[in-house]
Protein backbone atom coordinates (compact mmCIF):
# COMPACT_ATOMS: atom_id res chain seq x y z
CA UNK A 1 0.00 0.00 0.00
CA UNK A 2 1.65 3.32 -1.19
CA UNK A 3 1.45 6.26 1.26
CA UNK A 4 -0.73 8.06 -0.98
CA UNK A 5 -3.37 5.75 -0.32
CA UNK A 6 -2.96 4.96 3.19
CA UNK A 7 -6.18 3.63 5.27
CA UNK A 8 -8.49 7.04 6.76
CA UNK A 9 -10.08 5.50 10.19
CA UNK A 10 -13.34 7.63 11.13
CA UNK A 11 -12.81 8.97 14.74
CA UNK A 12 -14.92 6.70 17.04
CA UNK A 13 -14.25 5.06 20.23
CA UNK A 14 -16.86 3.09 21.85
CA UNK A 15 -18.96 4.76 24.65
CA UNK A 16 -18.85 2.93 28.44
CA UNK A 17 -20.41 5.38 30.05
CA UNK A 18 -23.19 3.66 32.17
CA UNK A 19 -25.80 6.83 33.55
CA UNK A 20 -26.81 4.60 36.04
CA UNK A 21 -23.65 3.87 37.24
CA UNK A 22 -22.88 7.59 37.52
CA UNK A 23 -23.48 10.10 40.07
CA UNK A 24 -26.52 12.13 40.27
CA UNK A 25 -25.18 15.40 40.16
CA UNK A 26 -28.27 17.49 39.96
CA UNK A 27 -29.01 20.06 42.77
CA UNK A 28 -32.20 18.52 44.00
CA UNK A 29 -31.46 15.10 43.36
CA UNK A 30 -34.13 12.51 41.88
CA UNK A 31 -34.43 10.30 44.71
CA UNK A 32 -34.37 12.77 47.19
CA UNK A 33 -37.78 14.46 45.46
CA UNK A 34 -39.88 10.51 44.75
CA UNK A 35 -38.73 10.15 48.55
CA UNK A 36 -39.83 13.45 49.98
CA UNK A 37 -43.05 13.33 47.79
CA UNK A 38 -43.61 9.87 48.63
CA UNK A 39 -43.48 9.78 52.78
CA UNK A 40 -45.44 13.66 52.41
CA UNK A 41 -48.34 11.33 51.29
CA UNK A 42 -47.89 8.73 53.18
CA UNK A 43 -47.84 11.00 56.43
CA UNK A 44 -51.27 12.92 54.95
CA UNK A 45 -53.12 9.29 54.66
CA UNK A 46 -51.60 8.23 57.82
CA UNK A 47 -52.94 11.39 60.05
CA UNK A 48 -56.11 11.29 57.76
CA UNK A 49 -56.93 7.35 59.25
CA UNK A 50 -55.66 8.31 62.36
CA UNK A 51 -58.09 11.63 62.64
CA UNK A 52 -60.87 9.48 61.31
CA UNK A 53 -60.77 6.65 63.96
CA UNK A 54 -60.14 8.92 66.54
CA UNK A 55 -63.84 10.69 65.23
CA UNK A 56 -65.62 7.55 65.05
CA UNK A 57 -64.26 6.59 68.67
CA UNK A 58 -65.38 9.74 69.61
CA UNK A 59 -68.78 9.42 68.19
CA UNK A 60 -68.92 5.83 69.66
CA UNK A 61 -68.56 6.97 73.13
CA UNK A 62 -70.83 10.47 72.51
CA UNK A 63 -73.55 7.41 70.75
CA UNK A 64 -73.01 5.21 74.58
CA UNK A 65 -73.25 8.09 76.65
CA UNK A 66 -76.34 9.42 74.65
CA UNK A 67 -78.03 6.15 75.05
CA UNK A 68 -77.73 5.72 78.33
CA UNK A 69 -79.10 9.23 79.16
CA UNK A 70 -81.75 8.21 77.02
CA UNK A 71 -82.59 4.80 79.01
CA UNK A 72 -82.26 6.80 82.66
CA UNK A 73 -85.07 9.75 80.92
CA UNK A 74 -87.43 7.13 79.04
CA UNK A 75 -89.52 6.51 82.21
CA UNK A 76 -90.32 9.97 82.64
CA UNK A 77 -90.47 10.57 79.11
CA UNK A 78 -93.38 8.13 78.88
CA UNK A 79 -95.15 9.31 81.56
CA UNK A 80 -95.19 12.82 79.99
CA UNK A 81 -96.13 11.38 76.73
CA UNK A 82 -99.29 9.65 78.20
CA UNK A 83 -100.38 12.67 79.86
CA UNK A 84 -100.17 14.60 76.54
CA UNK A 85 -102.15 11.66 75.35
CA UNK A 86 -104.61 12.25 77.82
CA UNK A 87 -104.86 15.88 77.78
CA UNK A 88 -105.29 15.65 73.73
CA UNK A 89 -107.71 12.67 74.44
CA UNK A 90 -110.04 15.01 76.86
CA UNK A 91 -109.31 18.24 74.89
CA UNK A 92 -111.26 16.73 72.01
CA UNK A 93 -114.91 16.74 74.09
CA UNK A 94 -114.10 20.36 75.14
CA UNK A 95 -113.11 21.43 71.21
CA UNK A 96 -116.30 19.65 70.05
CA UNK A 97 -118.48 21.55 72.19
CA UNK A 98 -116.69 24.37 71.21
CA UNK A 99 -117.44 23.41 67.28
CA UNK A 100 -120.95 22.80 68.37
CA UNK A 101 -121.78 26.23 70.39
CA UNK A 102 -119.88 28.28 67.39
CA UNK A 103 -121.90 30.61 65.23
CA UNK A 104 -121.16 33.88 64.10
CA UNK A 105 -124.50 35.42 64.64
CA UNK A 106 -126.76 34.51 68.08
CA UNK A 107 -130.59 34.69 67.20
CA UNK A 108 -131.62 36.83 70.50
CA UNK A 109 -128.53 39.19 69.73
CA UNK A 110 -129.45 39.39 65.94
CA UNK A 111 -133.09 40.22 67.22
CA UNK A 112 -132.39 42.63 69.79
CA UNK A 113 -129.92 44.51 67.76
CA UNK A 114 -132.73 44.62 64.51
CA UNK A 115 -135.62 45.61 66.73
CA UNK A 116 -132.90 48.58 67.95
CA UNK A 117 -132.29 49.56 64.12
CA UNK A 118 -135.97 49.11 62.96
CA UNK A 119 -137.22 52.79 62.36
CA UNK A 120 -140.51 53.28 63.44
CA UNK A 121 -142.04 54.07 60.22
CA UNK A 122 -141.49 50.21 59.23
CA UNK A 123 -143.53 47.73 60.52
CA UNK A 124 -142.56 43.75 60.64
CA UNK A 125 -145.58 41.32 60.12
CA UNK A 126 -142.50 38.40 60.27
CA UNK A 127 -139.00 37.91 60.90
CA UNK A 128 -137.28 34.65 60.32
CA UNK A 129 -133.57 33.91 61.44
CA UNK A 130 -132.12 30.41 59.77
CA UNK A 131 -129.02 28.75 59.27
CA UNK A 132 -127.90 27.07 55.84
CA UNK A 133 -125.42 25.00 54.52
CA UNK A 134 -123.60 26.86 51.68
CA UNK A 135 -121.20 24.89 49.34
CA UNK A 136 -118.19 26.87 49.30
CA UNK A 137 -115.03 25.68 46.68
CA UNK A 138 -115.45 21.82 48.14
CA UNK A 139 -116.29 22.93 51.79
CA UNK A 140 -119.72 23.04 52.98
CA UNK A 141 -119.82 25.83 55.41
CA UNK A 142 -122.63 27.13 57.62
CA UNK A 143 -124.54 30.71 56.52
CA UNK A 144 -128.05 32.25 56.93
CA UNK A 145 -130.61 33.14 55.35
CA UNK A 146 -132.78 35.71 56.91
CA UNK A 147 -136.45 37.01 55.81
CA UNK A 148 -138.22 40.18 56.75
CA UNK A 149 -141.66 41.08 55.64
CA UNK A 150 -144.04 43.98 56.73
CA UNK A 151 -145.82 47.39 55.98
CA UNK A 152 -143.44 50.42 55.05
CA UNK A 153 -145.44 53.85 55.52
CA UNK A 154 -143.21 55.08 53.04
CA UNK A 155 -139.95 54.07 51.35
CA UNK A 156 -137.68 56.35 51.79
CA UNK A 157 -138.35 54.58 55.23
CA UNK A 158 -137.31 51.09 53.57
CA UNK A 159 -134.50 52.19 51.67
CA UNK A 160 -132.89 53.62 54.54
CA UNK A 161 -133.16 50.28 56.69
CA UNK A 162 -132.07 48.78 54.00
CA UNK A 163 -129.11 50.86 53.77
CA UNK A 164 -128.59 50.66 57.19
CA UNK A 165 -128.70 46.79 57.13
CA UNK A 166 -125.88 47.05 54.32
CA UNK A 167 -123.24 49.24 56.01
CA UNK A 168 -124.25 48.78 59.78
CA UNK A 169 -122.10 46.11 61.96
CA UNK A 170 -125.63 43.58 62.23
CA UNK A 171 -125.08 41.99 59.25
CA UNK A 172 -121.50 42.76 58.32
CA UNK A 173 -119.85 39.78 59.16
CA UNK A 174 -116.25 38.65 58.83
CA UNK A 175 -116.37 36.04 56.42
CA UNK A 176 -119.32 36.36 55.01
CA UNK A 177 -120.85 37.97 51.95
CA UNK A 178 -123.82 39.67 51.95
CA UNK A 179 -127.17 39.75 49.63
CA UNK A 180 -129.92 41.98 50.54
CA UNK A 181 -133.15 41.66 47.93
CA UNK A 182 -136.41 43.21 48.61
CA UNK A 183 -139.76 42.59 46.80
CA UNK A 184 -142.19 45.45 46.84
CA UNK A 185 -145.70 45.00 46.73
CA UNK A 186 -148.38 47.23 45.39
CA UNK A 187 -149.34 50.59 47.29
CA UNK A 188 -152.23 49.32 49.69
CA UNK A 189 -154.81 52.09 48.02
CA UNK A 190 -156.63 52.88 51.05
CA UNK A 191 -153.48 53.32 53.97
CA UNK A 192 -151.05 54.19 51.69
CA UNK A 193 -148.48 51.70 53.07
CA UNK A 194 -146.22 49.46 50.55
CA UNK A 195 -146.13 45.90 52.10
CA UNK A 196 -142.45 44.56 51.59
CA UNK A 197 -140.30 42.02 52.05
CA UNK A 198 -136.68 41.59 52.25
CA UNK A 199 -134.86 38.32 51.61
CA UNK A 200 -130.93 38.57 53.10
CA UNK A 201 -128.43 35.73 52.58
CA UNK A 202 -125.51 35.83 54.46
CA UNK A 203 -123.16 33.85 52.10
CA UNK A 204 -119.56 32.17 53.55
CA UNK A 205 -116.80 33.68 51.73
CA UNK A 206 -115.87 36.76 51.03
CA UNK A 207 -117.34 37.11 47.61
CA UNK A 208 -120.27 39.13 46.59
CA UNK A 209 -122.59 37.18 44.70
CA UNK A 210 -123.91 39.44 41.55
CA UNK A 211 -127.86 39.73 40.62
CA UNK A 212 -127.82 42.06 44.17
CA UNK A 213 -131.05 44.13 43.59
CA UNK A 214 -134.43 45.35 44.38
CA UNK A 215 -138.10 44.14 42.47
CA UNK B 1 -32.40 -5.33 30.53
CA UNK B 2 -35.27 -7.48 31.45
CA UNK B 3 -38.63 -5.88 33.33
CA UNK B 4 -38.60 -7.82 36.40
CA UNK B 5 -34.49 -6.70 37.16
CA UNK B 6 -35.75 -3.41 35.96
CA UNK B 7 -38.27 -3.44 38.79
CA UNK B 8 -35.71 -4.94 41.15
CA UNK B 9 -33.36 -1.98 40.42
CA UNK B 10 -36.12 0.50 41.05
CA UNK B 11 -37.26 -1.11 44.30
CA UNK B 12 -33.49 -1.24 45.03
CA UNK B 13 -33.42 2.32 44.02
CA UNK B 14 -36.07 3.90 46.06
CA UNK B 15 -37.06 1.60 49.13
CA UNK B 16 -38.88 4.47 51.63
CA UNK B 17 -40.90 5.58 48.19
CA UNK B 18 -41.97 2.02 47.84
CA UNK B 19 -42.85 1.64 51.43
CA UNK B 20 -44.10 4.78 51.60
CA UNK B 21 -46.62 3.90 48.28
CA UNK B 22 -48.02 0.44 50.38
CA UNK B 23 -48.75 2.84 53.38
CA UNK B 24 -50.87 5.24 50.92
CA UNK B 25 -52.40 2.27 49.27
CA UNK B 26 -53.54 0.08 52.63
CA UNK B 27 -54.46 4.04 54.49
CA UNK B 28 -56.47 4.89 51.56
CA UNK B 29 -58.35 1.40 51.97
CA UNK B 30 -58.83 1.28 55.21
CA UNK B 31 -60.74 5.06 55.05
CA UNK B 32 -62.38 4.26 52.28
CA UNK B 33 -63.81 0.58 53.77
CA UNK B 34 -64.41 2.58 56.79
CA UNK B 35 -66.20 5.61 55.57
CA UNK B 36 -69.52 3.87 55.50
CA UNK B 37 -69.16 3.31 59.23
CA UNK B 38 -68.30 6.90 60.45
CA UNK B 39 -71.41 7.67 58.47
CA UNK B 40 -73.56 5.41 60.52
CA UNK B 41 -72.24 6.93 63.36
CA UNK B 42 -73.04 10.38 62.08
CA UNK B 43 -76.58 9.36 61.45
CA UNK B 44 -76.90 7.41 64.67
CA UNK B 45 -75.67 10.69 66.51
CA UNK B 46 -78.09 12.97 65.26
CA UNK B 47 -81.14 11.01 65.89
CA UNK B 48 -80.32 10.50 69.56
CA UNK B 49 -79.30 13.95 69.49
CA UNK B 50 -82.99 14.96 68.41
CA UNK B 51 -84.58 12.07 70.58
CA UNK B 52 -82.93 13.34 73.51
CA UNK B 53 -84.11 17.32 72.30
CA UNK B 54 -87.14 16.10 72.12
CA UNK B 55 -87.61 14.63 75.52
CA UNK B 56 -86.10 17.56 76.80
CA UNK B 57 -89.06 19.91 75.34
CA UNK B 58 -91.25 17.21 76.18
CA UNK B 59 -90.33 17.84 79.92
CA UNK B 60 -90.69 21.15 79.38
CA UNK B 61 -94.39 20.71 77.96
CA UNK B 62 -95.04 18.44 80.34
CA UNK B 63 -94.63 21.09 82.99
CA UNK B 64 -98.06 21.43 85.30
CA UNK B 65 -99.60 19.53 82.65
CA UNK B 66 -100.84 17.32 85.23
CA UNK B 67 -102.52 19.76 87.18
CA UNK B 68 -103.83 21.05 83.93
CA UNK B 69 -105.10 17.20 82.83
CA UNK B 70 -107.00 17.45 86.30
CA UNK B 71 -108.41 20.70 86.20
CA UNK B 72 -109.62 19.81 82.08
CA UNK B 73 -110.97 16.17 83.23
CA UNK B 74 -113.30 17.91 85.75
CA UNK B 75 -114.31 20.11 83.23
CA UNK B 76 -115.26 17.66 80.75
CA UNK B 77 -117.20 15.96 83.31
CA UNK B 78 -119.25 18.59 84.53
CA UNK B 79 -119.91 19.43 80.53
CA UNK B 80 -120.86 15.67 80.02
CA UNK B 81 -123.29 15.92 82.93
CA UNK B 82 -125.01 19.18 80.79
CA UNK B 83 -126.07 16.96 77.94
CA UNK B 84 -129.76 15.65 77.06
CA UNK B 85 -129.86 11.73 76.81
CA UNK B 86 -131.58 10.34 73.74
CA UNK B 87 -133.51 7.84 75.59
CA UNK B 88 -135.04 10.14 78.06
CA UNK B 89 -137.77 11.80 75.56
CA UNK B 90 -139.64 12.77 78.67
CA UNK B 91 -137.39 14.75 80.86
CA UNK B 92 -135.95 16.51 77.69
CA UNK B 93 -139.14 17.63 76.39
CA UNK B 94 -140.46 18.72 79.99
CA UNK B 95 -136.87 20.69 80.39
CA UNK B 96 -138.10 22.99 77.90
CA UNK B 97 -141.62 23.07 79.60
CA UNK B 98 -140.31 24.14 82.52
CA UNK B 99 -139.35 27.45 81.10
CA UNK B 100 -142.58 28.04 80.21
CA UNK B 101 -143.97 29.96 83.36
CA UNK B 102 -140.31 31.29 84.51
CA UNK B 103 -140.14 33.10 81.15
CA UNK B 104 -143.84 33.72 80.52
CA UNK B 105 -144.21 32.25 77.08
CA UNK B 106 -146.85 29.87 75.95
CA UNK B 107 -145.14 26.15 74.55
CA UNK B 108 -147.92 25.12 72.11
CA UNK B 109 -145.90 22.13 70.49
CA UNK B 110 -142.67 20.48 71.46
CA UNK B 111 -141.66 17.86 68.72
CA UNK B 112 -138.29 16.31 68.86
CA UNK B 113 -137.22 14.96 65.63
CA UNK B 114 -135.44 11.62 65.19
CA UNK B 115 -132.55 12.04 63.01
CA UNK B 116 -129.73 14.11 63.98
CA UNK B 117 -128.65 17.42 62.76
CA UNK B 118 -126.94 17.19 59.19
CA UNK B 119 -124.47 19.60 59.97
CA UNK B 120 -122.89 17.62 63.00
CA UNK B 121 -123.93 14.31 61.80
CA UNK B 122 -121.43 11.99 59.96
CA UNK B 123 -119.83 13.28 56.83
CA UNK B 124 -121.23 16.82 57.70
CA UNK B 125 -119.37 19.98 57.73
CA UNK B 126 -119.06 20.06 61.09
CA UNK B 127 -119.31 16.16 62.06
CA UNK B 128 -119.06 15.25 66.03
CA UNK B 129 -117.07 12.30 66.65
CA UNK B 130 -117.85 12.26 71.18
CA UNK B 131 -121.45 13.45 71.24
CA UNK B 132 -124.39 13.46 68.73
CA UNK B 133 -127.52 15.86 68.53
CA UNK B 134 -131.17 16.18 69.04
CA UNK B 135 -133.21 18.55 67.14
CA UNK B 136 -136.25 20.07 68.66
CA UNK B 137 -138.80 21.98 66.36
CA UNK B 138 -141.14 23.90 69.05
CA UNK B 139 -144.12 26.07 68.21
CA UNK B 140 -144.37 28.91 71.06
CA UNK B 141 -146.64 32.00 71.60
CA UNK B 142 -145.51 35.35 73.37
CA UNK B 143 -144.29 39.05 73.62
CA UNK B 144 -141.28 40.02 71.03
CA UNK B 145 -139.67 40.91 74.81
CA UNK B 146 -140.46 37.08 75.92
CA UNK B 147 -139.58 35.75 73.24
CA UNK B 148 -136.04 37.00 72.87
CA UNK B 149 -135.75 36.50 76.84
CA UNK B 150 -136.63 32.64 75.86
CA UNK B 151 -133.63 32.61 73.12
CA UNK B 152 -131.59 34.43 75.86
CA UNK B 153 -131.92 32.01 78.66
CA UNK B 154 -131.62 28.71 75.41
CA UNK B 155 -127.75 30.07 75.52
CA UNK B 156 -127.84 30.49 79.36
CA UNK B 157 -129.56 27.32 81.09
CA UNK B 158 -127.23 23.93 81.84
CA UNK B 159 -128.10 21.83 78.26
CA UNK B 160 -125.98 23.21 75.51
CA UNK B 161 -128.60 24.34 73.48
CA UNK B 162 -128.36 26.07 69.79
CA UNK B 163 -130.88 28.04 68.27
CA UNK B 164 -130.73 26.76 64.03
CA UNK B 165 -134.08 28.42 62.66
CA UNK B 166 -136.10 30.92 64.22
CA UNK B 167 -139.70 32.46 62.39
CA UNK B 168 -141.63 35.11 64.05
CA UNK B 169 -145.15 36.21 63.02
CA UNK B 170 -147.87 38.53 64.21
CA UNK B 171 -150.16 35.82 66.22
CA UNK B 172 -153.85 35.67 65.37
CA UNK B 173 -154.89 37.43 68.68
CA UNK B 174 -152.77 40.85 67.08
CA UNK B 175 -156.04 41.36 65.10
CA UNK B 176 -157.95 41.65 68.24
CA UNK B 177 -155.75 44.29 69.55
CA UNK B 178 -153.37 41.54 71.62
CA UNK B 179 -149.36 41.99 71.71
CA UNK B 180 -148.50 37.96 70.79
CA UNK B 181 -146.28 36.88 68.59
CA UNK B 182 -146.49 33.23 67.20
CA UNK B 183 -143.17 31.56 67.00
CA UNK B 184 -141.36 28.41 65.42
CA UNK B 185 -138.10 27.90 66.47
CA UNK B 186 -135.52 24.58 65.60
CA UNK B 187 -132.91 24.27 68.20
CA UNK B 188 -130.62 21.69 68.55
CA UNK B 189 -129.07 20.42 72.13
CA UNK B 190 -125.88 18.58 72.66
CA UNK B 191 -126.29 14.97 73.60
CA UNK B 192 -124.49 11.87 74.25
CA UNK B 193 -123.13 9.81 71.59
Amino acid sequence: MSRGKKEIQPHWRPNFVDPAELPDIKVIRTGFIINFIAVTLALVVTFWLIQREYQARALSQTIATMEQQIALAKAVDSENLALSRDFRKVAEHIIEVGKFLEVPIEPHDFFVSLSKIKPDDLLFRSISLGEEVFKVGNKNQLGYRISISGDAKNLTVLDDFKNTLESGELLNLDGFSLDIREALQGRDAETGIFPYQLSIQLIPGDKKPEGKGGA
Amino acid sequence: MSASAKLVRILREYPIAISCALIIIVGAASIFMRSGRNMELEVKETDLSLRIRTMDQNVINANGLKTDLEAMEAHVEQLEGRLFDRDQRAININFFYDLEDRLDVRLLNINQVPAEYPLYAAKGPRALKLHSTITYNISLNGSFQRIVEFLNELTRVEPLIRVTDINMTRGDDRAAGGGGLDARISLIVLAEK
